[in-house]
């Protein structure tokens, strides 16, 4: 009797254990990353801030003293206000509008294709996300530079020979090939997603295949074209690489902008107070974007 | 119901990658006529009405539809309707929007869109669920609104794929009525696909019953199970037990009287084709035979045996019966109303009431 109450018991204790280990695996699961966010992302980013914040002088260290001086400076002043901003925001947006146009041809004809080859093209885009930015930008270099390819072929069909390597149009190129993938990518799986039946149902009552598209096809792939845009738009807004190497110094965008202050002047607060300004700029961007999407589609709750 | 021809379909065929899918598929559709194409997935039924709604172009014959010929028009051309197996409901549309849709395309105006919305929503009995989204309709509803948008552009024929499928059953068996009621009312032209051969038999003018891309029987739903063309039509509608034998004799008017394998003798329904001396196989539905306790006189169409199984269903009792002339066991099926139960072991007479020779 006493030894099954004991059995009993211990069973129950081992079983009290397991929930308690399982418990544990299971906050430190999330507890974990949780962990990684704060420190990885927040505490930056709170330093950022600070930093912003903090008077700069020649020779010695930020001093934190809560100044807004580096934010009035970057917003008042003209220089950086239309060089500075103005390219930011209308490089940026232009590339992401252009990305999407160019984009979405391609999820529409990768997603029409049979399964396998579906695979094998998605397969293509997902290798040219993996080629580094840098390598690409040097490829892009030999097609567009003066003497390249590109300029070469202007010539023979007798255009005028524009310069396109170290001008807006450059960067604005550079800026497109580097966000059409992420903007091709979440699209095909959307496009993929529509039930084929829906635009045959379209067929069925006289739609034709110009209609089809924009009254079924295109308002259910909003989520990949939001999704796709979104990436495009912040990458490129904050895009550091392609100005720098296929701007040569002519095309100032703010990322770059922030780079020079800092590494070049050594002013660390100016710099963080522009690569704050940058963020807020995209999320009011991104905010504006949301809320007219949302309001135009407004079957998308 | 005038005697015009709706739809007609002339030798249509349809391969994949060598494999027929559909073969040599004829059909005519009077207008008004109620039309159910049956058979098991697979059996070239849905190619059939795709064929028909313009989504798959055959490889061989013709499609007419009030006398146009459109086996290479696309669907948007053709004016028909069309009701999806899993409605096809544009998700981001209103219930209005997506009626007035085709409405739209027709660049009606808007108060007669308006009316004929509102027209089709009252066809179907669904009024009031306008400004709906489909996910906020049940299953039955969204079914109703995809019968109104085929309705509303006021189509020559319309085609349904299995609509009925995605229902449980009592909603099914509503909706069948409902459905029914809607075709007769309005006098429209249906084809109607389906695998339910229930669906088939009580909705249908006519059953066009089709296997392995051909069509097998085109018949009214009684002579379909009555008067089965070939086994796998007999097998396909209902049970049916197969028994071989020989035919000894055709006496007119499609009789013919039949040795069974045992030896037994029975009087069956003959088609034209069949001859004295074939040698064919019956067609006995379980519900086609009666049964006697022995000892009973002797009668014409009967042979003896023991029943060997006895499942009790409520309303119906079923039994396996094995004749005593040792041929395969024979399925019985015997309505509730007044016999007793049997039970296994006891010897029967069975009287063979109702038996059709297979043309196959």
């Amino acid at each position: 009797m006493s030894a099954t109450q004991s059995l009993q018991r211990t069973e129950i204790r081992g079983r009290g254990l397991g929930v308690n280990a399982g418990e544990l695996l299971g906050r430190s699961s999330v507890f974990l990353p949780f962990v990684f966010v704060v420190v990885f992302f927040f505490i930056p980013m709170g330093w950022l801030v600070a930093t912003s914040l903090s008077t700069h002088e020649i020779g010695s260290p930020p001093e934190f003293t809560g100044t807004l001086e580096h934010y009035a400076r970057f917003w008042t002043d003209p220089f950086y206000l239309e060089t500075a901003l103005w390219t930011t925001i209308k490089l940026s947006v232009l590339s992401t509008v252009f990305a999407l146009l160019i984009g979405y041809v391609l999820a529409y004809y990768i997603a029409e294709l049979p399964p396998q080859r579906r695979g094998l093209i998605t397969s293509m885009v997902v290798v040219s996300l993996a080629v580094n930015i840098v390598i690409r930008i040097f490829g892009l270099n030999v097609l567009l530079m003066n003497g390249g390819l590109v300029h070469s072929v202007f010539g023979l069909i007798g255009m005028p020979r524009i310069r396109i390597m170290y001008t807006e149009l450059g960067v604005l190129i550079g800026l497109i090939q580097i966000a059409v993938p992420y903007v091709v990518l979440p699209l095909i799986g959307v496009i993929a997603a529509i039930d084929p039946a829906l635009k045959e149902a379209a067929a069925s009552v006289g739609a034709n295949r110009y209609r089809t598209f924009w009254a079924v096809t295109f308002p259910l792939s909003l989520p990949g074209v939001v999704a796709g845009t979104l990436i495009a738009f912040t990458l490129n807004a904050a895009a550091f690489a392609i100005p720098a190497l296929m701007g040569g110094g002519r095309v100032r965008m703010m990322g770059m902008m922030a780079y020079e202050q800092a590494a070049i002047q050594g002013n660390f607060p100016f710099a963080a107070a522009i690569g704050i300004s940058l963020t807020i700029l995209s999320l009011l961007i991104t905010a504006i974007y949301l809320f007219v999407v949302s309001r135009t589609f407004r079957t998308l709750r | 119901m005038s005697d015009s021809i709706d739809i007609e379909l002339s030798h249509c065929g349809k391969r994949y990658r060598n494999v027929d899918v559909l073969n040599d598929v004829s059909l005519q559709i009077k207008r008004g006529e109620f039309v159910t194409v049956l058979g098991p997935s697979g059996c070239g039924k849905t190619t059939t009405l795709r064929i028909i709604g313009g989504f798959i172009i055959p490889d061989e014959g013709q499609v007419t539809i009030r006398g146009r010929n459109v086996t290479h028009l696309p669907p948007y051309r053709r004016n028909i309707g069309v009701v999806f197996q899993n409605y096809a409901l544009w998700p981001h549309m209103t219930v209005f929007e997506i009626l007035a849709f085709g409405l739209r395309i027709r660049k009606l105006a808007r108060e007669e869109i308006a009316r004929r919305v509102d027209r089709a929503l009252e066809m179907v009995r669904l009024t009031g669920l306008k400004d709906r989204y489909p996910r906020e309709l049940s299953g039955g509803q969204q079914q109703r609104v995809a019968m109104a948008r085929a309705l509303a552009i006021d189509p020559e024929v319309i085609i349904l794929d299995e609509p009925l499928s995605n229902l449980d059953r009592r909603l099914r068996e509503d909706m069948r009525i409902e459905l029914k009621r809607l075709q007769r009312s309005l006098g429209v032209t249906m084809l109607f696909v389906t695998h339910d051969q229930e669906e088939a038999l009580s909705m249908s003018d006519r059953v066009v019953v089709m296997q392995s891309g051909r069509i097998q029987q085109v018949a009214d739903p009684r002579t379909v199970y009555e008067r089965p063309a070939n086994s796998f039509v007999a097998g396909f509608l209902g049970s049916a037990n197969f028994i071989d034998g020989d035919v000894l004799a055709i006496e007119g008017n499609e009789r013919g009287r039949v040795r069974l394998a045992g030896g037994s003798v029975v009087d069956a329904y003959a088609p034209s084709g069949v001859r004295s001396g074939d040698k064919v196989r019956v067609i006995v539905r379980p519900e086609w035979m009666l049964l006697r306790r022995e000892p009973s006189p002797v009668a014409a169409n009967e042979f003896s045996g023991v029943v060997r199984e006895v499942i009790y269903e409520g309303a119906a009792v079923r039994y396996g019966l094995s004749p005593d002339d040792g041929s395969d066991t024979l399925l019985f099926l015997q309505e509730r109303s007044n016999a007793d139960v049997l039970e296994p072991g006891d010897k029967v007479r069975i009287n063979v009431s109702n038996a059709v020779i297979a043309e196959d």
